[in-house]
């Protein structure tokens, strides 16, 4: 029997939720400057009213002070799943106005794809978007990708933030306190914000002949796009537009540093710096990559899509890494990427379904869960096969020697069942209208990991419940199901319980 | 980083050098994964 939640529980969910919302309240004052400075009046107002409403949104949630703000589990994943929500619908306030998008679903399908670091794109003539709304989309990369809850749990110490980190989707605590670990994550987050637009700015200014301006917002938006391996890019060619094999070298770079894990960059900066590398998801991460460049490699060489070993070697090398990092740049057309057929094509589907590392900004079902359910299998056989009674070892590397208990086999494997399922859900909404199976898998697992590469199928015309679908895989696939299982559960609590 | 939160400059010091060889490996990665790419793709047009 359930529980019915009480006004206490509502009031602590509310006042979470105000402080989060002014969070974002503040952060939009950004792409609001932004407007001011290039005289964008039009986004301006509509920068204005958004802020206007998150702002009020907030404030009223805040009246709601409850006894003790302190956060249990449920409540915690009750927020996490609600600002997931309420967040892209009302960061969409922009994109709705801008004329630039077919209907508010489309605004929202954007808003939420770049919040959840996915990257596929229903905006039209993208080309000509103004900027301030392009720094928008992006900087909802970087607040998806950091995490609005890990900006409030630096700004706020309230009680319960180990519930919020672990909601969204973030499983290793880096440093003792929740606190730390947040602080740590946006500090390395900003240094890489530093390094990577330089970088990129001065490849574009030298080698593309950019003008600094004009290459500073390049290397700004690549950036957010690359590190929180989002996938949106300022321009509709993403990053073929550069036409730059030096400039697609640091987009990997960065793609790569994203999909790595905090506990993986806390090792390189404080040390000791070998031990990641003994990891089983550091390993894991390793061989599937491997694994899938090799078939990838062998599939397009075998159709003749590309015949010369530098063009093979940049084009399958970028394909494969922007897949498994769940970034979803690409340097090659949707319609020609749709023609990889085979391996090729498996390779990168397979890729972006497995994902990063854990912890990161990458979405799928993550190195270390795969690395579970492959020793957990490992195990299985070798207990079947040699004599009743042998011992078999189930001890890995993770941060220190660890024990694969069936429980955490177990938990690996229900996770990785639960993308399979959301995967096959999208796939079968867009084989109800017709498309086909092996296109409609793509843009599924490319939705529901986080990924945003497409073939072709994300676009204005796509029937509005497939854009939903596509919302819900979206939103569900960042979360890793507990926060929105957590919210069904409170819901039906609320209406069934006693 | 002792986890009590200790800062100052020498922490400062002691992540910018981190920083320097994070930023240093992640770029040896990628080198390394181009070099593998780079082997898989003559190995697949010599096969095909």
């Amino acid at each position: 029997m359930l529980i019915r939640p009480g006004r206490e529980d509502f009031r602590i969910v509310a006042f979470a939720l105000g402080r989060i919302f002014t969070i974002v309240a503040v952060a939009s004052i950004l792409p609001l400057t932004w407007s001011v400075l290039g005289r964008e009046w039009h986004p301006f107002a509509s920068f204005l009213l958004m802020i206007g409403v998150f702002a009020a949104l907030g404030q009223v949630c805040l009246w709601f002070r409850p006894a003790d703000d302190r956060l249990d589990w449920s409540h915690g994943m009750v927020v996490v799943a609600l600002t997931w929500l309420f967040v892209p619908v009302i960061g969409s306030i922009p994109f709705v106005f801008s004329g630039h998008y077919g209907s508010p679903i489309d605004a929202v399908f954007d808003a939420m794809s770049g919040l959840t670091t996915t990257g596929l794109a229903l905006v039209q003539d993208l080309d000509h978007l103004a900027p301030s709304l392009n720094f928008w989309r992006h900087l909802l990369h970087f607040l998806g990708g950091q995490g609005i809850i890990i900006a409030a749990l630096v700004l706020f110490a309230g009680g319960g933030g180990l519930t919020l980190y672990y909601g969204e989707a973030r499983d290793e605590r880096i440093l003792p306190s929740v606190r730390s670990t947040a602080r740590f994550i946006w500090t390395v987050a900003l240094v890489h914000l530093i390094v990577g637009v330089m970088a990129l700015g001065l490849i574009a200014h030298q080698f593309l002949g950019f003008d600094w301006k004009r290459a500073f917002f390049h290397a700004l938006m690549v950036f957010f796009a690359a590190f929180d391996t989002g996938g949106f890019t300022p321009q509709s060619t993403s990053i073929a537009y550069y036409h730059s094999a030096i400039f697609e070298f640091f987009t990997v770079v960065l793609m790569v540093s994203g999909a790595m894990s905090f506990g993986l960059h806390y090792a390189l900066w404080r040390g000791p710096r070998r031990a990641p590398f003994k990891n089983l998801e550091a390993r894991t991460i390793v061989a599937t990559f491997v694994g899938t460049l090799a078939i990838g490699m062998v599939g397009l060489a075998s159709t003749g899509v590309f015949t010369s070993v530098a063009g093979l070697t940049r084009q399958g090398f970028f394909q494969i890494v922007s897949a498994h990092s769940g970034t979803g740049f690409q340097t090659v057309p949707s319609v020609e990427l749709a023609t990889w057929g085979g391996l090729a094509f498996g390779s990168v589907f397979v890729a972006m379904a497995l994902g990063g590392m854990g912890s990161s900004t990458a979405g799928g079902v993550k190195a270390l869960r795969t690395g579970l359910i492959v020793k957990a299998i490992v195990v299985q056989t070798k207990q079947l096969l040699l004599p009743e009674g042998a011992v078999v070892s189930t001890e890995y590397y993770q941060s220190g020697r660890r024990r694969l208990t069936p429980g955490l086999a177990q938990s690996a494997m229900v996770v990785a069942l639960l993308y399979v399922a959301l995967f096959l859900l999208g796939a079968g909404v867009a084989l109800g209208y017709g498309y086909g199976v092996q296109e409609a898998l793509f843009e599924s697992v490319s939705a529901g990991a986080n990924v945003g590469l497409s073939v072709g199928l994300t676009d204005p015309t796509m029937p509005v419940l497939m854009k939903i679908a596509s919302i819900g895989q979206m939103w569900a696939g960042r979360l890793e199901f507990v926060a929105v299982f957590a919210l069904m559960g409170f819901i039906y609590a609320w209406l069934r319980g006693k | 980083m002792n986890g009590r939160g200790r800062t100052g400059p020498r922490q400062t010091l002691s992540d910018l050098i981190g920083a320097a060889l994070g930023f240093g490996l992640e770029i040896l990665i990628v080198v390394s994964l181009i070099a593998v790419a780079f082997v898989f793709a003559v190995a697949a047009l010599a096969v095909f």
